[in-house]
């Protein structure tokens, strides 16, 4: 990858399904501690989908069994790479623990 | 299949061995290149005793001739975290249900290599709801160490890739009395034999071909400044002996007899000052047999009992997590919150304070 | 001449972790033995090489620490072979039991003096001071060296803050304050901060340094 003079804004959304509510908060929680001292330049926040109809999740509570992942870099595109890289690993690792 | 989440267990009620009520733990270490998984459990009716159920370690082994690569052995952990978690609950013979608490090892290390024990951590406390307990790796030696060998009160010498310590415990913590002002022990042997061209870790050849030699010394240098000491230069005159045409069995001899010479100095002079009668060697380095009988001529002197580490548990593992968890689980109940528990790379003993001891 | 074999009759006062301290006799005048012992754990030649190169090394930086204005112990006499050096017997306590504030100071303004003479003393710790009446004394120049630069003064002054916040941990940082403000007098308010920074420095380093791979 290359290092542009004017670094790029890039957007990066991430949506990762689970097979539970359940799954998919255990996940989210063990990923989102790390979610700090991001180099200037890369943030990113880490929430459950919005799952269904608004009538529907004020009724029973979000039920969402997806976690969204957005980033911003305005920084290096290789920062952008390599955290992206290790927060798809973490979040495989998760999974594969839980089952 | 997802395994649905059970009520959390009261302490004791399913322990099979009837020994009385007993906390069980499942620890983590995942601070550089061993990612380890042990089950440990603590009895609650006799002072602080405990029993290592299982330990599974998966050891991230670098290319001839290089160290470790933070990010590469981080992948390594990822691939073989959850077989090693799976194998380590399997060997002990119990379930997710059964254990009480999970102890990580929340520092000091290589940042991508915490991180994945901590996911793993962080996952296992969420999804089953346990307590999280994060644990000082370097404190886990000790524990560890104190709980296998007998040791009450003793000076202890830390001596690790990651350590070169001497420390001794006085009012809640752990002090330091003594401490490398560059690289440690560890560094030293690893660099002096990847520069040899060996594969990491070092030391274990390094020992063997030092055990060869004759025993020609040549000259290096020793440096010892008041309790503290410095290798770094003893490492530049190494590489250069053996590449001069030194025999290589000659170069690691006078490795071994100037560092830990240097190492049993500051010992020595540590003892004498506090006048502690034990004295307990934990780390990787403490697997060293001359490092060993060194340091068991210079207690001798001091009219201290020298404990070593058995070497099974020497190196880095998931049991020294576990145990140091219980201890500080049992002794305070705090826990900390999965949101809270992040991991850091460098957390000095020091600072940690110990509520049990 | 005395032999140096005779002084080893006395009795033991000390067997330290670097020599065996005898009390003797030098003439009539009481004297205290110092003999650096053989290691059975290190390698003979190094060995014989440590020892010989503190005797003497030892026995010259102490005279040179009284042109410093720091009380040690008169050498009598040096034996390079059996690594003996014989020197004025100090009575008094160690400050290691007997500490005050006021004495923290005076070990700073030691300290002081000695870098400010480019002599670093490799060993500060609170069983290194004697106190013997009003006076205080320096003793065991053993790991002593010259030096000008601030971190080798820094890596002294840090030994004696690791004996204060372990031996002496519960008077901590009154103690090591009154010390600094004795160092200070002598080296002078910005040298000492500065070797006072390179503490800090060195202790964070061994917080920061030792994952580099």
């Amino acid at each position: 990858m290359q290092n542009l003079p004017r670094p790029l804004e890039i957007h990066v959304n991430i949506a990762i399904t689970f097979s539970s509510t359940q799954e998919m908060n255990s996940v989210m929680n063990a990923l989102i501690p790390d979610n700090v001292n991001f180099p200037s330049g890369l943030s990113m926040s880490i929430f459950p989908s919005k799952a269904g109809s608004r009538k529907k999740r004020l009724q029973s509570g979000s039920r969402s069994r997806t976690v969204v992942i957005k980033l911003t870099s305005t920084g290096q595109v290789s920062t952008l790479v390599n955290t992206l890289d290790e927060l798809l690993e973490h979040a495989s690792v998760a999974s594969k623990v839980i089952h | 299949m997802i395994r649905v989440n059970g009520k959390q267990k009261q302490n004791g009620t399913r322990d099979k061995d009837n020994k009385g009520a007993a906390l069980l733990c499942l620890g983590i270490e995942s601070t550089a290149h061993t990612f380890g998984c042990s089950v440990v459990e603590m009895y609650q009716d006799s002072e602080r005793k405990g029993k290592v159920l299982s330990d599974i370690r998966g050891i991230y082994k670098p290319p001839e001739g290089s160290g470790i690569h933070p990010r590469e052995a981080s992948r390594h952990h990822a691939e073989v975290c959850s077989s090693v978690l799976a194998q380590s609950l399997k060997e002990a013979g119990r379930r997710m249900d059964d254990i009480d608490i999970i102890g990580y090892s929340a520092g000091p290390g290589l940042g991508p290599c915490l991180r994945v024990g901590a996911v793993v951590a962080r996952t296992v406390s969420g999804f089953y709801e346990k307590p999280l307990v994060p644990v000082n790796h370097a404190l886990g030696h000790i524990e560890l160490g104190t709980m296998l060998t007998g040791a009450s009160d003793p000076l202890v010498l830390l001596v690790s890739g990651g350590h070169t310590m001497i420390l001794a415990f006085a009012q809640h913590r752990w002090r330091v009395f003594g401490e490398t002002l560059d690289i440690t022990i560890g560094q030293l042997l690893d660099q002096f034999g990847r520069a040899m061209g060996f594969a990491s870790p070092c030391g274990g050849r390094i020992e063997n071909l030092a055990g060869q030699s004759d025993g020609r010394y040549t000259q290096l240098p020793y440096v010892v400044k008041g309790n503290d000491v410095s290798f770094s230069g003893l490492l530049t005159a190494a590489i250069r002996a053996a590449s001069s045409g030194e025999k290589l069995v000659d170069v690691c001899y006078s490795l071994q007899e100037t560092s830990f010479a240097m190492l049993a100095e500051t010992v020595e002079r540590a003892l004498s000052f506090t006048s502690k009668k034990e004295m307990m060697i934990v780390g990787g380095v403490a697997a060293n047999k001359r490092l060993a009988s060194m340091l068991d001529i210079a207690c001798t002197r001091q009219d201290a009992k020298l404990y070593v580490c058995p070497i099974g548990f020497a190196g880095d593992n998931g049991a020294q997590i576990a145990w140091t968890a219980l201890l500080d689980y049992a002794a305070t109940k705090k826990q900390i919150d999965v949101e809270k528990s992040s991991v850091h790379q460098s957390w000095r003993l020091d600072v940690v304070d110990v509520g049990w001891r | 001449m005395q032999q140096s074999t005779q002084t080893r009759q006395g009795q033991v006062l000390r067997r330290g972790a670097e020599a065996d301290i005898y009390l003797s006799d030098w003439y009539g005048k009481p004297a205290v033995s110092k003999v650096r012992t053989p290691r059975a754990y290190r390698h003979k030649l190094l060995d014989d090489q440590i020892r010989r190169y503190r005797t003497i090394h030892e026995a010259q930086i102490m005279s040179q620490a009284k042109l410093a204005g720091v009380r040690s112990p008169f050498v009598y006499f040096v034996d390079p072979v059996a690594a003996e050096i014989i020197m004025e017997f100090v009575p008094g306590r160690s400050v290691k039991d007997a500490i005050t504030l006021q004495v923290c100071k005076m070990m700073g303004t030691y300290a002081g003096r000695l870098h400010a003479a480019g002599i670093i003393h490799g060993d500060l710790t609170t069983s290194n001071f004697i106190v013997y009446g009003r006076r205080l004394v320096l003793l065991d120049f053993g790991l002593a060296y010259y030096s000008e630069r601030t971190e080798d003064m820094a890596v002294d002054i840090r030994l004696i803050k690791e004996v204060f916040s372990s031996a002496h941990v519960q008077i901590f940082k009154k103690a090591f304050d009154s010390f600094v403000s004795g160092y200070a007098a002598e080296m002078g308010k910005r040298k000492a901060e500065k070797v006072l920074e390179n503490v800090a420095e060195i202790e964070r380093r061994g917080r920061y340094a030792r994952f580099q791979v």
